[in-house]
């Protein structure tokens, strides 16, 4: 430890002594820290579970469920597999009950009058056929989800989320109160937390970037009686031209996404069979007219399937990362001529009887040192390099956050960047014989 | 050449780091320069709008439940065309620099084999209005224009269409396009008889190959049961304020208001409005990825000079000698030049690979366009001058060594 803080004053009077060199090798590795953390920084935001610890259950039911052939003749589209499904085929999946729960969704953004008929709000809403809050793990602040009785009966009831209530009716207590929903008054049974997944994944053949909070749910059959549809009414019949906002059409349709939990891999197969097994005979009684394929995805698989991290963000972690492996090549370069260029003074402390493992070990201190000075310096350029990426015009700007998980990966890349840097220097340095060093003084 | 190489082999270490920064230099700039480009296409290619400042755009609403049908839009358009200070309206189903509807289809020319992807605008009275200019042919008739297209957009008959030039002598190479006919690679639908080449129109989805950026066509007619419809408007004079924009959403409030989805009110832009908001992704990354490329090769530049620096003075003395023995100056800067070519030349030569190799990979992944071949040369000269540049400093400071230091110890 003694020793340890000798090679440290010794790094340090260096140091002080060549300010320069310092200061260039300081910053060219700070700029290649900075890039590769504010590319990962992003990268980190958008990839991984929406919804940790229980997205890695969820599986998202796909099949060729077109019930029209093609009139084009044109199937690129339906190359890679498709998760939309008509109401009738969603809410047999979710009846038949195979799973540990399942349900059928659509995002909707329908439009809420508040109680004096002042103001109106469109929001951010999810349409759903069973327990939708116990599978996403939607924590409830009061009241109680729907009932199956009131899901059948078509009743009219909603759930919202807290900061809605705030909204609406000041208080975040508003179960019993009513709020208008496209002119229809429904009832409010249940307040949530406010929730949202940490990236978009419902829907993803369309969604990208950061997840929204849903500040609604509703039951789909009392949305769709009072005239609230789907955000986009997804593919009807033939051609891709049909499409509506904001309505749909049920029987031309397919519009649902049917998100399953399969706790145990076990279940999946089975699950599977099950799937296969309805799809199949939907096609063999000529309602599908291709061949279904059908087949379950987990979360990430589906999210990677229909890249809901946008290309460029990835593309940049490796433009990042390949830039800080030039940064880290440069700096060994300059790293080793600083350090062979005191070869006298490491031939003098070799023949003194240093071993060549504290001459390594020193001038691993000292590039460690010079790693910490630069990561001291990314860190101002990892916040200009946030701040440049949130003035993008980019879905992804507001993944550039800086937190504590990213100082400390900050500190702890440096130090690795500065440590490895200074490896093969310090490899170099104390393999040097010292005899014939000492001749050349 | 034996004593350039003899110390090179000698002591590896030196050059070997400059091998693999010039490599990696090398990959990236390959690949920031080409993202670069087609970054860079759309700010500088011409988008064919002629007097902008007079356009302005009506968009961002959607009908609320069953789309309206094309008379009730029609009729839209006959409203805003009777505003004050209105020259021309016209109503589309898709735009350009509205990026949220595309409309594109691979086409073919009545002889080609291979099919261009061209973009598709389908609206009345288009020509006019976006201000195109047309450089043979003629525009569409009031027939042709008053024709109502279904489901299928106007892909499933036959009509006339109006091309680019672009499109136009990508689909007849040898000319005389006008007259010949288009169809279409993956529909069955009808054939279309160019009447009219304009000299551009952009397209309005921008991330393909800058060369069909400019590959664009129109359909006469109108769209029926559009659910998001578009209506461009030219001014008499060029806009001032929002004084225009009140008049325009002032008609469609009171000719569309309640069946309008809530949540996304009609907006009312200049062109020019548009047309930045559409551009300021690729301006941005273009600033990005040039500031990239900038730092790269700085910091190569730092690290060839620094390197060959210590290079240089660590062989102080065998310069000296050879001095001596009678080498000029001239000669050691010489000597030091070809040196960096040469080790420069074997890091450009990994580092193309390697930027082939990353292209190829990231095309599988990323859905990236294949790096054209003409980037590679011009990284390797880049690269190239960039060595030679940073080893002149040292490379003057060695050939001023004094032949005197042979004889003193170093």
């Amino acid at each position: 430890m003694s020793m340890f803080r000798y090679y440290l004053q010794l790094a340090l009077r260096r140091c002080r002594k060549s300010p320069t060199m310092v200061a260039l090798v300081a910053l060219t590795m700070a700029i290649g820290i900075s890039a590769c953390m504010t590319a990962l920084t992003i990268f980190n935001a958008l990839e991984g579970e929406p919804l940790p610890g229980i997205s890695n259950h969820l599986y998202v039911v796909t099949m060729d469920a077109r019930e029209v052939a093609d009139r084009n003749g044109d199937d690129s589209a339906y190359a890679s597999p498709d998760s939309l499904l008509k109401l009738r085929d969603a809410k047999a999946l979710v009846d038949a009950n195979r799973a540990g729960t399942q349900v059928a969704l659509a995002t909707s953004r329908p439009e809420l009058v508040t109680p004096d008929g002042k103001l109106s709000y469109v929001v951010n809403g999810l349409l759903a056929y069973g327990p939708v809050l116990r599978e996403l793990g939607v924590s409830l602040r009061f009241g109680r989800p729907w009932t199956p009785a009131e899901q059948s009966s078509r009743a009219p009831v909603a759930v919202i989320d807290s900061e809605l209530a705030m909204k609406l009716f000041g208080t975040a207590n508003a179960v019993g109160r009513s709020v208008e929903v496209n002119r229809h008054v429904f009832r409010v049974i249940g307040v949530t937390a406010p929730w949202k997944p940490r990236v978009e994944f419902i829907d993803a053949a369309r969604a990208e970037g950061p997840g929204q909070a849903v500040q609604m749910f509703l039951p789909i059959g009392t949305a769709l009686d009072v005239g609230v549809g789907p955000e986009i009414s997804g593919q009807c019949g033939d051609s891709a031209i049909n499409t509506t906002f904001g309505s749909v059409d049920v029987r031309a349709c397919r519009w649902l996404e049917v998100w399953v939990s399969l706790p145990a891999p076990a279940d999946v197969d089975a699950y599977s069979k099950f799937l296969a097994d309805y799809a199949g005979a939907q096609h063999e009684a000529g309602r599908f007219v291709y061949p279904p394929r059908a087949t379950l995805y987990g979360t990430r698989a589906w999210m990677a399937l229909n890249h809901v991290i946008p290309g460029d963000v990835s593309v940049n972690v490796i433009l990042a990362g390949a830039f800080l492996m030039l940064c880290m090549i440069n700096v060994a370069g300059l790293l080793t001529a600083r350090f062979l260029r005191r070869q006298a003074d490491v031939a003098i402390r070799r023949a003194l009887g240093a071993s060549w493992r504290q001459v390594f070990v020193q001038h691993l201190v000292e590039s460690g040192l010079l790693g910490l000075i630069g990561g001291a310096l990314a860190l101002p350029l990892t916040l200009v390099g946030m701040w440049i990426v949130r003035k993008q015009p980019v879905s992804y700007a507001s993944a550039a956050h800086f937190s504590s998980e990213v100082f400390i990966a900050l500190l702890v890349l440096s130090l690795a960047v500065g440590m490895i840097v200074g490896v093969l220097p310090a490899w170099r340095v104390c393999r040097l014989s010292p005899a014939i060093q000492i001749k050349q003084v | 050449m034996g004593h350039i190489l003899k110390p090179l082999v000698r002591h590896p270490l030196m050059p070997s780091l400059v091998v693999l920064q010039v490599a990696l230099a090398c990959a990236i700039a390959c690949n920031a320069l080409f993202l670069l480009q087609q970054k860079l296409a759309p700010l500088v290619a011409s988008d064919g709008i002629g007097s902008a400042s007079h356009l302005m755009l009506l968009h961002g609403f959607a009908a609320r439940g069953t789309p309206w049908p094309a008379a009730r839009l029609r009729q839209v358009q006959s409203d805003l065309r009777s505003a004050p200070g209105v020259a021309g309206v016209s109503y589309a189903a898709s735009m350009p620099m509205i990026s949220s509807l595309n409309m594109n289809a691979d086409v073919l020319g009545s002889t080609g084999v291979r099919a261009t992807n061209a973009n598709v605008y389908v609206g009345d009275n288009l020509l006019d209005v976006l201000g195109l200019r047309l450089i043979a042919g003629r525009n569409f008739t009031p027939e042709e224009e008053a024709s109502t297209l279904h489901g299928d957009m106007g892909f499933g008959h036959a009509g006339s269409v109006i091309v680019t030039r672009t499109l136009a002598d990508s689909l007849y190479p040898k000319g005389h396009a006008l007259g010949r006919t288009i169809h279409y690679q993956h529909a069955a639908g009808g054939e279309r008889t160019i009447v009219g080449i304009v000299q551009h129109l952009m397209r309005n989805d921008l991330d393909q190959r800058s060369s069909e950026l400019d590959a664009s066509m129109l359909f006469p007619g109108v769209a029926d049961h559009w659910a998001r419809p578009l209506f461009a408007v030219r001014l008499a004079a060029p806009h001032h304020g929002s004084q225009a924009c009140t008049v325009l959403l002032g008609v469609l409030k009171r000719d569309l208001d309640t069946d309008m989805l809530p949540g996304l009110p009609p907006q009312c832009d200049a062109y020019s409005t548009v047309r930045d908001a559409m551009l300021a992704q690729p301006r941005a990354a273009v600033w990005l990825l040039s500031g990239v490329t900038m730092v790269v090769l700085v910091v190569t530049l730092t690290g060839i000079a620094g390197l060959t620096g210590y290079w240089v003075q660590q062989r102080t003395r065998s310069i000296g000698i050879r001095r001596a023995l009678g080498a000029r100056r001239r000669d050691v800067l010489r000597e030091l030049l070809i040196e960096n070519l040469l080790v420069v030349g074997i890091g450009v030569t990994v580092g193309l690979i390697a930027a082939y190799g990353t292209n190829l990979w990231l095309m599988r992944h990323y859905e990236l366009l294949r790096l054209p071949v003409m980037y590679l040369p011009i990284g390797a000269i880049l690269l190239l001058a960039l060595g030679q540049l940073a080893v002149l400093a040292p490379a003057r400071r060695a050939s001023n060594i004094p032949p005197i230091v042979a004889t003193r110890a170093v």
